[in-house]
């Protein structure tokens, strides 16, 4: 009703923020291929035939879902079929599954597993469905070829609207799920009480709130941790523009996840080379009824590029014009979650010189890249629309699953959870630039993207599917209050909702 | 003085959209007296009509103009006129003023179900000769903002010509002095009503074609908010003079331009820096109290269509007593998540409550509940918890929670001395405005505040990560996290203070509170304090939406500063209660549990209908479900104006003959229990023993009334050949005992057993 388009901006500014972690090297990664290491090795072969079909060969000559090794009989199931440069992580098994009635959600014969999002939200129906959309194609996908090690996977759905999230988690709880995979609801934080005294294990697609990407049993395919930033970007910028980079100038929304995100620009940007003239600007997240005032001061200040923090719609195309008609014509940096189609639609020119990062692969470069491809394949045959944050739910069903195929018969919460901890390197099957999901970190790499008209260009690396990775480029951060709130502790899992 | 210019220039622009907006409140305001919130939803449906014609449909600019400003936005004037605002004629302020949020609720609701059901759309409308601009002393001004000043000034002109120089000006001035003198003299108030409706809503509609565009990516609540911003202005003008709604909505662009200057866009003090945004509302409280006021039509009125009974200290105590017992039967065959449902609906059924008692009992408004509820929050959370705690292993104090109470109470009782002499729809805006004030300035700090009181440095911690954790209590050895024990706990809450307020009720000053409801003027005469009286219920109320608001954020557990603190979250609060029934106790229980019912777990209800019948998808889930979703709580609001005293008042009515067969209704509620048992031992379904009871509530009333026909004898609405109209009784019909026994219990008098004889006809 009434009250949510306030927050439906808002919120909208969180959920596309939070898919803004960075890139992984597809490049530096093709060679020694990523190998997700339990996973991987263990399950790859959603068959029992074949030789396990290693990632290298798979990433090799990776153009596709079936790369079918000819000497196999194309029966349907025995063939190897790929999801990017890895097989599937779901086969029929060995029909040895156990089932002592122990373990929730688990059968013999199935797995049930929860998912969700906020497309209920009467302020933004349909709001981030994206995500719900790729994990029901992955689902019957993987079902198609034979579950989890032969269990079938039960998908339950939950709807929080953005403000039912307790009572979503609840119902999660309730219906004994195995785990959550690939849901995600902008204000987790309300949910955290409840997940952790239900004990429900999550593989989800995003987190907004620390205590929730610190959480116990929380494992995702782009970590988002409250303690580390990517700033790849920050020495790609630097490089692009290094007299520019030298007078920068913040502007946020006014909201707490925006201010977050700025926060961090400001404390690990310098580092790179990069001076900021102002950083205490902030607009009203619900919109201005006149940006000059902010193309004044960013003016005054004497900034050669600004830093923007917030949606693309519509915020930074009415900053952007406002720019042009005064004269402020300067590189404007910001988020992946400014890389949406209705963006690039909207851009009138003003947008030309918006300069984005990417973890993910973008679509355009999905013939280079065969996960991208897969992906946009899978959503293409199943039904549904596609979106980033669709590839990021992506990954992580496919980190989830993973995990579970490789525990085979038994599987259990505990088995699972045990993989996805020790997996230090996951890129998704190649959607992404590699992460560590098992150590909660961000991705080292980054690839720059810029709007140019009505389509994103690749600027830096020029290699489609391409990222430019530095270890160096990951930067703690300290002290922000997401952070001092989140309590973590000393494994950096968050005490904030830990039960009394 | 370059900088002083460029300002000047962007205040003007600024200023001249308020000014298109404003008027068009005015036009309709003085010539209907309806304060027609809605505004601002028709200035955004009419945005989106125009987006539809010229960007989807390519057709060209003038025929969409015409089409949309001239044809489609005096449709929607002349349909809400004759609809809608034509039946809250002799209706009390309070339902003129919840009618037009309803129906701003509902075409908001519609537009985003014709246009943004899907979701992921984004429609960005261009301005007027698209990027092109002139530069005005050293200001670049778009063409579409020359425009916008042009307009504006040709507005205010063309309609002070309109309503002062011409004939149909006249009239539409007159319906709104006195309707019956103007039909004595041969006017047509009705067709004057529907034009002012017409004008008014093509007003809005330039408004919104103007706006769209400034507001990039066109979005239904963000626009209506804009033209929110526009209030001060009409108020400036004393919602009936065009000129000086047009000063002051110059007034506002400037000093919103001027305020960017010398603040730096807000950089100069950071700990104001959100002020900016406040401005609107801080001119709006300003105006509304060092303006003088002309009198408002509502005070005219002396007869409205709200009746309320008053239930007997017995009758309230045995009520609560039912609905502990209810809502403990119930939850014990709920699964968790629909306990969770069911308890956030009775949080905010006792947040509603607040508003029983200053808005049903005292006819004062108050929108701004939520601001209270984020206040006493912050004190609790402060006092219990502070950023070194952990919200999930503290207990909420007893202490903290008088405290909060204490906080409110004042708070409230500050904005009421000011707001004394202010009354109905300027009350409910002072209070509007004070709480967006407090939403910017307070809720959406990030900083701690600093300060010392002689020499002892303190800090209090806003939301300053965005969001806070509140503790639930753990007292007489029971930890209230159990979602169970937390919603009896506030179960007992509601009844014990529900009991208290119908006791208050029946107290003198409850005689004081309604007198003063009824005519301050004539309670002044008889020598009442008004201003006690009013500052106490003012206070009281405020307190009371402190502790509901903080057992609400306690049901929440993390509330974030952005959640429901922005001032429509209290006006959705503000209507739900007065269509559930302002003037009751269980109006607030109605309204709780019809916000987490209707708006959560009907569309869930369809969904799940949807799903599991996929050929009938189209029926449950793009039709019923998304009505629900979408329009259905505002649809509810909009009949409101046909039973002005709410939803509560319908049942009861509904319920109330049963009395006369105390053995039959006895009977009744001893199968439902028995039912229940049968359900909570599982020997029947959930799903089998709601549809039984529904039914039953459909049925067995109607049974007994035939099988007892001749008890219901002269009851209203019951009986054969009964009259309700009480003017009417006497020469309709012969005068029976059980009308005195009605007018009593009207009266609130006490009933003795001679309201029990019957008079034979």
């Amino acid at each position: 009703m009434a009250r949510k388009s306030v927050r439906s901006v808002a919120v909208v500014a969180v959920l596309a923020l939070v898919a803004s972690a960075c890139g992984k090297d597809r490049e530096a990664a093709t060679p020694t291929t990523p190998a997700p290491t339990v996973a991987v090795t263990t399950v790859a072969p959603p068959v029992d035939t074949d030789e396990p079909a290693p990632a290298d060969t798979a990433t090799d000559d990776g153009e596709g879902t079936t790369p079918a090794p000819d000497t196999a009989p194309p029966t349907t199931i025995a063939d190897v079929a790929m999801f990017g440069d890895l097989p599937w992580p779901c086969g029929p098994g060995d029909g040895a599954n156990t089932d002592d009635g122990s373990e929730v959600g688990v059968t013999a014969d199935s797995v049930t597993i929860g998912t969700g999002d906020d497309a209920g939200y009467a302020g933004s129906p349909g709001l981030n469905h994206e995500m719900t959309d790729a994990i029901k194609a992955l689902v019957a996908e993987c079902n198609d070829l034979g579950g989890i090690n032969g269990r079938t996977i039960n998908l339950n759905y939950y709807d929080a609207k953005l403000f039912e999230v307790p009572a979503a988690m609840q119902s999660a709880c309730d219906a004994n799920n195995f785990f959550l995979v690939g849901e995600g609801w902008a204000f987790d934080s309300n949910q955290e009480e409840i997940r952790l005294a239900c004990g429900l294990p999550a593989v989800p697609t995003y987190s907004v709130s620390a205590a929730f990407a610190h959480g116990a049993n929380v494992f995702m395919g782009v970590p988002n941790p409250a303690d580390e930033t990517t700033s790849g970007m920050f020495a790609q910028i630097a490089e692009l523009f290094p007299e520019e980079a030298k007078s920068v100038v913040t502007l946020a929304g006014a909201f707490s996840a925006t201010q977050e995100t700025r926060d961090k620009v400001v404390a690990s940007a310098p580092a790179f080379g990069w001076d900021f003239a102002l950083t205490t600007l902030e607009s009203n997240p619900v919109g201005e009824a006149d940006w000059t005032p902010f193309v004044k001061q960013i003016q005054d200040a004497g900034a050669t590029m600004v830093s923007w923090q917030g949606t693309c719609l519509p915020g930074l195309l009415l900053f952007a014009q406002t720019a042009q008609v005064n004269g402020l014509d300067v590189p404007i940096i910001t988020d992946s979650n400014h890389y949406a189609a209705q963006c690039a639609d909207a851009n009138d020119g003003a947008l030309d010189n918006l300069y984005l990062r990417m973890a993910f692969v973008p679509f355009e470069d999905a013939d280079a890249n065969p996960a991208t491809r897969d992906y946009l394949d899978v959503i293409a045959e199943r039904g549904g629309d596609t979106a980033m944050l669709g590839a990021q739910a992506t990954s992580s069903f496919l980190l989830w699953a993973t995990a579970a195929s490789a525990c085979g018969p038994a599987l259990t919460r505990a088995c699972v959870l045990s993989n996805l901890a020790s997996t230090n390197s996951w890129t998704g099957h190649g959607l992404h630039a590699e992460t560590d999901p098992g150590g909660n970190h961000p991705p080292s790499c980054s690839s720059i993207l810029r709007l140019v008209g009505n389509e994103y260009q690749r600027i830096t690396p020029p290699e489609p599917a391409s990222f430019e990775c530095d270890d160096a480029w990951i930067t703690p951060i300290t002290g922000t209050p997401a952070l001092l709130a989140a309590k973590l502790d000393e494994n950096r899992i968050s005490q904030q909702f830990a039960g009394g | 003085m370059q900088d002083f210019l460029a300002y000047t220039v962007l205040g003007i622009c600024l200023g001249s959209v308020y000014a298109i907006a404003a008027t068009g409140l005015v036009v309709t305001y003085s010539t209907s007296g309806v304060f027609n919130v809605a505004h601002g939803a028709v200035a955004t449906m009419s945005a989106l009509v125009y987006w539809q014609l010229h960007t989807q449909w390519h057709v060209p600019t003038a025929i969409a103009i015409v089409i949309t400003i001239g044809v489609f936005c005096p449709a929607v004037g002349l349909f809400l006129e004759v609809v809608v605002m034509r039946g809250l004629r002799d209706t009390s302020e309070v339902t003129r003023l919840v009618i037009p949020i309803a129906v701003l609720l509902a075409l908001n609701g519609l537009a985003t179900w014709i246009w943004f059901r899907d979701g992921t759309r984004a429609i960005v409308p261009r301005k007027f000769f698209g990027e092109r601009y002139i530069e005005v002393l050293g200001q670049a001004v778009y063409y579409h903002q020359v425009i916008g000043v042009m307009l504006a000034a040709v507005t205010a002109g063309g309609l002070y010509v309109l309503m002062f120089k011409s004939r149909l000006g006249v009239t539409m001035r007159a319906t709104v002095d006195d309707r019956n003198l103007l039909m004595l003299n041969g006017g047509r108030p009705d067709r004057a009503s529907m034009a002012s409706w017409a004008i008014g809503a093509s007003l809005a509609g330039v408004a919104g074609v103007l706006l769209a565009p400034q507001q990039g990516a066109l979005q239904v609540f963000a626009l209506t908010l804009l033209v929110f911003d526009a209030y001060p202005a009409a108020i400036g003008g004393r919602l009936r003079s065009v000129p000086f709604t047009y000063v002051a909505a110059m007034v506002l662009g400037l000093s919103r331009a001027y305020f960017d200057w010398v603040s730096d866009a807000g950089q100069n003090w950071l700990a104001l820096r959100n002020l900016r945004n406040a401005i609107p509302a801080v001119l709006l409280f300003a105006a509304l109290l060092f303006l003088p006021q002309s009198r408002l039509r509502g005070a005219v009125v002396t007869r409205t269509r709200e009746r309320f009974h008053v239930p007997s200290w017995r009758q309230a105590v045995a009520w609560g007593g039912v609905l502990v017992a209810v809502v403990a039967m119930l939850q014990a065959l709920m699964v968790d998540s629909a306990v969770i449902s069911l308890a956030n609906g009775m949080s905010l059924s006792l947040l509603a409550l607040s508003l029983v008692l200053l808005t049903g009992y005292a006819g004062e408004i108050n929108l701004a509940v939520y601001t209270f509820a984020g206040m006493a929050l912050i004190v609790a959370w402060q006092f219990d918890v502070g950023p070194n705690g952990l919200a999930t292993q503290e207990s909420l104090s007893v202490m903290a929670i008088l405290l909060a109470m204490v906080v409110c109470a004042l708070v409230g009782g500050l904005i009421a001395l000011p707001a004394l002499r202010l009354r109905g729809l300027y009350l409910g805006l002072a209070t509007f405005a004070f709480g967006i004030i407090v939403y910017q300035l307070v809720i959406l700090q990030t900083k701690p505040l600093n300060g010392s009181i002689f020499g002892q440095r303190f800090t209090i911690n806003l939301f300053t990560t965005g969001s806070l954790t509140v503790p639930r209590p753990h007292w007489f050895g029971i930890d209230f996290r159990d979602q169970r024990s937390f919603l009896m706990l506030m179960t007992v809450m509601f009844a014990v203070i529900g009991i208290g307020l119908v006791q208050l009720r029946r107290s003198a000053y409850g005689r004081m509170m309604i007198a003063m409801k009824d005519s301050p003027a004539a309670c002044a005469t008889l020598g009442m304090n008004i201003i006690r009286v009013k500052l106490g219920v003012f206070m009281l109320s405020s307190a009371i939406a402190g502790l509901g608001g903080l057992m609400w954020a306690s049901q929440q557990r993390t509330l974030a500063n952005n959640n429901n603190f922005d001032g429509f979250a209290s006006l959705l609060l503000f209507m739900i209660a007065v269509v559930g029934g302002i003037g009751y106790v269980s109006g607030a229980l109605l309204a709780g549990i019809f916000l987490s019912v209707l708006s959560v777990v009907m569309p869930n209800i369809f969904d799940k209908l949807g799903s599991d019948y996929p050929s009938l998808h189209w029926l449950f889930v793009t039709g019923i479900g998304n009505f629900t979703k979408f329009v259905g709580p505002a649809i509810i609001g909009i009949r409101l104006g046909r039973n002005p005293s709410g939803i509560a008042q319908q049942i009861m009515d509904g319920f109330r003959p049963l009395r006369r067969v105390p053995v039959g209704a006895g009977v009744w509620a001893a199968a439902i229990v028995g039912l229940w048992a049968l359900a909570w031992q599982g020997v029947i379904g959930n799903w089998t023993f709601t549809l039984v009871v529904i039914g039953s509530v459909f049925v067995v009333p109607r049974l007994l009334m035939n099988m007892f026909a001749d008890r219901f004898v002269g009851v209203p609405g019951v009986g054969a050949g009964t009259e309700d109209d009480a003017d009417l009784i006497g020469i309709t019909r012969p005068f029976l005992g059980t009308d005195r026994e009605r007018f009593d219990r009207e009266l609130a008098l006490p009933l003795d057993d001679r309201g029990a004889v019957h008079v034979a006809p």
